[in-house]
């Protein structure tokens, strides 16, 4: 069950991404990044492991809907999944500046670390400065959408399985 | 080494994140421009899962763009409705002035022809049973209307005044019965009278059975009466017969004058002379 709620939650982000976020730029020019917000939720529900695996398939499937360096945003996002799940391990007890915190720095952490691999591995293309504008933008919307996303998301989780907070199944004794 | 990498399961992930990945950007960089196996691959296995997200990105995206477009159109339509109930109130009343002016310069052209005054009168009420026919007309004494004064119309007699109210006045249509014209054939001036019991046909009495009367002559006003002017159609002949040693004729008319399609007749106002059978 709980697989498959990460395989939703994950099928959710890119769905989020694809569609919604066309509605973010919109209005904010700027367009949230839904596979981290949803990595960062799964680190910290399921450690560093259950994060690391997370972020690197959300990773992979940004590099191949983005047509860019495949690979660089699994990396990126496999280690920042693996260092949330590492750092934060429970939801419970965090308020939303910490979220909001934690979305503005992973964001910042995963926008520079894709530059750097970027300019690595095709530095013939370069990093334009319209990339940190826009990149700016959406660390900041990120750290905004944080505290609701995961907020979000936990409150699905521990509606439709129980056992995640420690609600026992109900059994015949 | 399985148990290593097992002891060790952490660093081996990162690991094997930090190889994998820099395998795929090292062939991604290579071959770029074209497509890779992993590239392939990647693509296939998640063909199908950007396809399922890629349809409620359509899905909102015509929700979307139809939800906006109709709210634009919703107002577009409201004003068109509008501009076309507006146009065709304004097309309506452009018909109805065009019949009125065809009505009046119908009239105007029989009051040019007309001797003595005529006055323009609108018909206001109806008076079709079987007790009478007659007519309510918006022009009374005040305006100079006087008992048995000629009503026609551009295609004919239409009847003479009944009654003369203060502001309205009743016509007596020349099919109540008791009505009659006296008549010529105009083109054998051949004289009869004109009765009708009917709207739709009269028949004409007292015309002689040699008289030269055929289908479809016009009957006018002989101007015997005292009250309707000579030479004003009155009816078309549809019928005649003999019958038998009889002394007159039979014949049907239809009245020049279609009473169910007057709004406006016109009144001459023009003394009647006196007369005691009146």
């Amino acid at each position: 069950m709980t697989i498959i709620f990460f395989l939703f939650a994950g099928v959710g982000a890119i769905v989020f991404q694809t569609t919604l976020s066309e509605y973010f730029f919109v209005w904010t020019s700027a367009r949230p990044d839904a596979m981290l917000l949803v990595t960062l939720y799964i680190a910290m529900r399921r450690g560093n492991e259950g994060g690391l695996l997370t972020g690197f398939a959300m990773g992979l499937l940004q590099d191949i809907l983005a047509g860019g360096l495949l690979g660089a945003n699994s990396l990126s996002k496999g280690l920042l999944g693996y260092s949330t799940g590492g750092l934060v391990r429970d939801i419970a007890g965090r308020n939303w500046f910490f979220m909001m915190t934690l979305g503005f720095f992973t964001t910042a952490f995963d926008v520079v670390l894709w530059a750097l691999l970027s300019l690595m591995f095709q530095p013939d293309i370069g990093i334009s400065a319209d990339y940190w504008y826009a990149s700016l933008k959406t660390i900041f919307l990120n750290a905004i959408l944080a505290p609701v996303f995961i907020h979000l998301l936990s409150g699905i989780e521990d509606k439709i399985i129980p056992q995640s907070i420690g609600v026992p199944y109900p059994n015949r004794s | 080494m399985l148990q290593i990498l097992q002891e060790r399961r952490n660093a081996t992930l990162l690991t094997a994140l930090f190889l994998i990945c820099f395998t795929l950007m090292s062939l991604s960089a290579r071959w770029r421009g074209g497509t890779t196996v992993f590239d392939e691959m990647a693509l296939s296995l998640t063909g199908p899962l950007i396809e399922a997200a890629a349809a409620p990105k359509r899905w909102t995206g015509n929700i979307w763009s139809s939800y906006v477009a109709l709210r634009g159109l919703s107002k577009e339509n409201k004003r068109l409705v509008n501009e076309v109930a507006a146009l065709r109130g304004a097309s309506v009343k452009a018909q109805e002035l065009q019949s009125q002016v065809e009505r009046l310069e119908g009239f105007l052209r029989v009051a040019k022809s007309a001797k003595g005054e005529i006055l323009l009168a609108r018909i206001v009420g109806r008076n079709q049973s079987p007790f009478g026919r007659t007519l309510i007309i918006d022009q009374g004494k005040t305006n100079g209307i006087l008992r048995n004064m000629a009503v026609i119309h551009q295609n004919g007699i239409v009847g003479r005044v009944f009654r003369a109210g203060h502001s309205v006045s009743q016509i007596l249509l020349i099919t109540d019965t008791r009505s009659s014209v006296d008549i010529l054939v105009q083109r054998s001036r051949a004289q009869g009278v004109f009765s009708s019991s009917s709207e739709k046909q009269g028949e004409v009495r007292y015309m002689p059975a040699d008289a030269d009367v055929k289908n479809n002559d016009l009957l006018v006003s002989s101007g015997f009466g005292g009250i309707f002017p000579k030479g004003l159609p009155v009816a078309r002949v549809v019928a005649t017969s003999i019958n038998g040693k009889r002394l007159f004729k039979n014949i049907l008319a239809t009245p020049s004058v279609d009473f169910n399609k007057l709004e406006e007749v016109m009144v001459m106002l023009v003394p009647p002379k006196e007369s005691p059978w009146r």
